[in-house]
C-alpha cells in the first residue's frame, strides 16, 4: 500500500470514528450547571423549572460581619469612568476591607473574556462588566448570579427607587428578576452648532428630513469649510448605534417583538436607510469609515454642524484643550424622537466564590455618594442625579433624563445581539460605502437575520 | 625488552550476566522513553483538539448552550450553500495570491540588488528584514495610521506631488490594496532573504561559461538562475502562501473585515462565526474546508517541486 492510501485510509477510520462517537453521543447533553456558591444554596429556593432551561444561581443569606482579607477580581471597560473606579478602589477598601483589582478591556475583548472565562466556568473573575442587552446571553445561561434577594433585602440602603425604572428594567432586571446594576449609562443625543444655528436662523431639527435641509443649506454656505453632517458609519457597534436613531425615527425595528420575525427589509427600515443615504452627499466624506473617535473629534475640530454622538460628548466637546467648538455647541432631543440607548450592567459571577462581598462592591458602585462623585463622568442612573439643579451646566444629564422618560431605542436584549448588531453593521456599512443598494443591504441583513433567529429557536415561522 | 600488556576494560556482556535483560530491554525502551514527553505534549496541544474540532464540526454545538446534537455533515454542506463562506474565500485567494506575487517579484528585485557587493550592504540587508521582525498587530497599527481616513501618511505624501489620495479604508479595492500592502511590506524580506541566500550560492561556473557563450543577463537569469533556483522558490511560495491564507492580525486591526465585508478573509470570517458568533460546530466545519483547500494547495506545490 502506497504511504498516500495509508494516509487516506487513517483520516477516513479517524472521520468515522469521530462521527460514531458523536452519533453516541446524548442527544442533548445535561445543562451545565455552574458551581453555584454555598451562600446561593438554599433548599427552599427551589421552584418550578423555567420553559427555557432558564435556571442561574440565586444568591440569598444575611450579610457576613466582615469581609477582612477577600479579595475581587473584576473585568471592566477601558473607559474614563471605570478608570474612575479603580482610583477609588483604596475607599472601598478602607470601607469594606474587600481588596478589588480591576482589568480593563476593550468592547469586543470585554464581551470575549466575559464569554469564554464565563462558559468554561474558570472562576477568573468575581464581577464582570457587560453591555446590557448581553444579560439576555449572560443571564440566561446561568454565567452570573441572581440577586433578587439582596435587592429586596438592601433596596432601602441602595436607595434603588432613585435608579430611573426604565434603567431598572433595561440594565438590573432579565425575565423579571434581578441581576445587576447600572454603571456607565447613556444614551445618543444629537449635537450641533449653536453659533451656525444661530447665525443662519436655522431651528433645532426635529426629524431626519430637517436635519437634511440644514444640511444642504450649510453645504451650499460654508463649502468644505464646515460640512453639514458626520456620523459614525464604520461596520461596528457605532455604526449601528447610529442607524437605530434612523430606524427609531420611522418606526423601524430588528424584529417583531411579539413573534421574532426578522423585520430588516421592512418599509420603515427601507425609509431609515435612504434617509441616512440622502445626508451622505453632506456629510463628511470619511463618515463611513468613522468610529467614536474620528466622529467626535471631526465635530470639535468644527468640521461638520450636526452630529449624532453618545452623550459622552459634552465632556469633549466642553474640554477648552481638545476642542475647537468650546461654546459653539448646542445639544438637542434625537430627531424622530426614539434615541438609541446604551450602557454597561455589572453583575456577579456564578463561579465567584465571594459573591456577598462582590454584591457590597456592586452597591459602591452605584451608591449615591459615587453617583454624585463622578459627575459628569457620564449620565447617572439615578433621578436625583440627572435633575439635580447643579447638575444643568451638563447638557446630556436632563437630556438623558428625558430619553428615559420618552422611548429609547435600546439594543435588542436576546441572546444572539451581538450577532444581530455585527450583521447589521456590516450590512448598513456595504450600503454606505457603496457597494450595496439600501434594498440589497436589507435584504442580506434580513437573510442572516432569519438563519440566526431560527438557528436560536427564537422565531417559529 | 619488556613488553607490558595493556589492560583495556572490556564492555560487559550483558547476555550472560544477572539482569542483563533488564537493562537490555531498557536500552530498547530508552528512545521511546525519551520520546514520550515530546509525544504526550504532541497529542494533547496538537492531535487532540484536532480530533476535537473534528467532533463538533459534526455537531450543532453552540458557545455555553447546554447541550449539542449530532448533525452529521449538515455542517458541510451548509458551508458550499453560505455566500459569506464563498465571499471570505474569494478575499482570501485574491489576497494571498497578489501578496505573494508581489512580495516574489520584490524580494527577488532586492536580492539580485543585495548580490552584488556595494558599501552598506549589510545594513541595507538588516534594515530591510526589520519589518519581517515586527508582530502582525502592529504591522496593521502602522498601516492602520498610514491608510487611516483623516491623517493618512500616504495621503500626505501623494498631497506633496499633487495627487489627492483616496479614502483608502473606506472603498472596497482600495481596502483590499492596503492590507496587502501591508502584507508585502512584512513579508518582501522574508524572500529577499531565501532568494538572496541562493543567489549568493549559485555555481559560479556555470554562469561564467554561459557567459563565455555570449548570453546576455538577462538569458542567464531567464535560463539559468531561475531554473537552479526553482526548487528554493517554490518552497518559499508554497510556505509564505499557507501563511498569508491564514492572516488575520493585520487586516482585524486595520479593517476588522471591512468595509462591509470587502477585506473579511476566512480566518476572521472563521473566528467571528466561532467566538462572537458562538457557533463553533459550524465554524469548526469551516476550519476543516479551510485546512482540506490549503492541502490541496500544498500538495499542487509539492508535486510542482518534485518536478523540478
Amino acid at each position: 500500500m502506497s504511504k498516500v492510501k495509508l494516509i487516506f485510509s487513517i483520516f477516513v477510520i479517524v472521520l468515522i470514528a469521530t462521527m460514531l462517537v458523536q452519533c453516541a453521543a446524548p442527544a442533548t447533553e445535561a445543562p451545565v450547571e455552574p458551581a453555584a456558591p454555598e451562600e446561593a444554596e438554599a433548599p427552599e429556593e427551589a421552584e418550578a423549572p423555567e420553559p427555557t432551561g432558564f435556571n442561574p444561581p440565586k444568591a440569598s443569606g444575611p450579610k457576613p460581619d466582615s469581609f477582612e482579607g477577600v479579595e475581587l477580581r473584576v473585568a471592566m471597560i477601558d473607559e474614563e469612568r471605570e478608570w474612575a473606579f479603580r482610583d477609588l478602589l483604596p475607599e472601598f477598601k478602607e470601607q469594606t476591607g474587600i481588596d478589588v483589582t480591576i482589568d480593563f478591556y476593550g468592547f469586543e475583548d470585554l464581551y470575549n473574556k466575559n464569554l469564554t472565562s464565563s462558559s468554561a466556568h474558570t472562576g477568573e473573575y468575581d464581577v464582570y462588566q457587560f453591555h446590557f442587552p448581553d444579560m439576555a446571553l449572560f443571564d440566561n445561561r446561568g454565567y452570573m448570579l441572581d440577586v433578587s434577594e439582596w435587592v429586596e433585602r438592601d433596596k432601602g440602603e441602595m436607595e434603588l427607587d432613585d435608579i430611573h425604572p426604565s434603567l431598572q428594567d433595561s440594565h438590573m432586571k432579565f425575565k423579571d428578576r434581578w441581576f445587576g446594576v447600572p454603571t456607565h449609562v447613556g444614551s445618543m443625543t444629537f449635537y450641533y452648532r449653536s453659533d451656525i444655528f444661530e447665525e443662519q436662523g436655522y431651528e433645532v431639527p426635529t426629524t431626519w428630513e430637517e436635519v437634511l435641509t440644514i444640511a444642504e443649506d450649510v453645504e451650499a454656505k460654508y463649502g468644505d469649510d464646515v460640512k453639514g453632517f458626520v456620523f459614525m458609519g464604520r461596520s461596528d457597534i457605532q455604526g449601528i448605534a447610529t442607524f437605530m436613531n434612523f430606524m427609531g425615527a420611522y418606526g423601524g425595528d430588528f424584529f417583531d417583538p411579539d413573534t421574532f420575525e426578522p423585520i430588516m427589509d421592512s418599509p420603515e427600515n427601507l425609509q431609515a436607510l435612504n434617509s441616512l443615504m440622502a445626508l451622505m452627499p453632506y456629510s463628511i466624506e470619511e463618515s463611513p469609515s468613522y468610529g467614536f473617535d474620528e466622529a467626535h473629534v471631526a465635530f470639535q475640530q468644527g468640521r461638520a454642524a450636526m452630529l449624532p454622538f453618545w452623550d459622552s460628548g459634552d465632556g469633549f466637546f466642553s474640554d477648552p484643550e481638545q476642542s475647537d467648538v468650546v461654546g459653539k455647541w448646542g445639544v438637542a432631543p434625537m430627531p424622530g424622537a426614539r434615541a438609541t440607548n446604551g450602557g454597561w450592567t455589572v453583575q456577579i459571577s456564578a463561579d465567584s466564590e465571594n459573591p456577598e462581598a462582590a454584591w457590597e462592591f456592586l452597591k459602591w458602585l452605584v451608591s449615591p455618594e459615587m453617583e454624585n462623585g463622578l459627575v459628569p463622568l457620564k449620565p447617572s442612573c439615578r433621578v436625583s442625579v440627572l435633575t439635580d439643579p447643579a447638575n444643568s451646566e451638563y447638557p446630556s444629564y436632563q437630556g438623558f433624563y428625558n430619553v428615559l422618560e420618552g422611548e429609547p431605542f435600546g439594543f435588542p436584549k436576546i441572546p444572539p445581539n451581538w450577532q444581530m448588531l455585527e450583521i447589521a453593521a456590516q450590512g448598513v456599512n456595504t450600503v454606505l460605502t457603496g457597494q450595496a443598494t439600501p434594498e440589497e443591504g436589507l435584504a442580506w441583513i434580513q437573510e442572516q437575520y432569519e438563519v440566526l433567529l431560527l438557528r436560536y429557536d427564537l422565531w417559529k415561522p | 625488552m619488556s613488553t607490558q600488556s595493556l589492560d583495556y576494560p572490556q564492555k560487559p556482556d550483558l547476555r550472560n550476566k544477572k539482569g542483563g535483560s533488564i537493562q537490555r530491554i531498557f536500552g530498547k525502551a530508552a528512545p521511546l522513553l525519551l520520546l514520550l514527553p515530546a509525544m504526550l505534549i504532541l497529542v494533547s496541544l496538537i492531535i487532540y483538539p484536532l480530533i476535537f474540532s473534528l467532533g463538533k464540526s459534526f455537531t450543532d454545538f453552540t458557545l455555553g448552550m447546554p447541550g449539542q446534537e449530532f448533525v452529521g455533515l449538515s455542517n458541510y454542506v451548509k458551508v458550499f450553500k453560505d455566500s459569506n463562506f464563498r465571499n471570505s474565500l474569494y478575499v482570501s485567494i485574491l489576497y494571498s495570491v497578489i501578496a505573494v506575487t508581489l512580495e516574489l517579484i520584490l524580494g527577488f528585485g532586492a536580492a539580485l540588488l543585495l548580490r552584488r557587493r556595494f558599501r552598506g550592504a549589510k545594513v541595507v540587508t538588516v534594515l530591510l528584514m526589520l519589518p519581517m521582525m515586527v508582530t502582525p498587530v502592529v504591522v496593521g497599527i502602522i498601516w492602520l495610521l498610514m491608510f487611516q481616513p483623516d491623517f493618512s501618511v500616504v495621503n500626505g505624501l501623494l498631497s506633496r506631488i499633487g495627487i489627492d489620495g483616496p479614502i483608502w479604508l473606506q472603498n472596497p479595492i482600495t481596502a483590499r490594496f492596503a492590507v496587502i500592502i501591508s502584507d508585502v511590506w512584512q513579508w518582501t524580506p522574508l524572500f529577499m532573504m531565501v532568494l538572496l541566500a541562493g543567489l549568493l550560492n549559485l555555481p559560479e561556473e556555470v554562469l561564467e561559461a554561459a557567459k563565455v557563450d555570449g548570453a546576455s543577463n538577462w538569458q542567464s537569469f531567464w535560463h539559468i538562475t531561475i531554473p537552479i533556483m526553482e526548487p528554493l522558490i517554490l518552497v518559499i511560495v508554497l510556505i509564505r502562501f499557507i501563511d498569508s491564507f491564514k492572516t488575520f492580525d493585520a487586516i482585524y486591526v486595520m479593517t476588522n473585515g471591512g468595509p462591509g465585508r470587502a477585506t473579511q478573509v476566512l480566518s476572521l470570517f472563521i473566528y467571528r462565526t466561532g467566538l462572537p458568533f458562538m457557533d463553533v460546530g459550524y465554524a469548526a466545519a469551516m476550519s476543516y474546508i479551510f485546512l482540506i483547500i490549503i492541502t490541496i494547495a500544498a500538495i499542487l506545490l509539492i508535486n510542482q517541486l518534485r518536478k523540478t
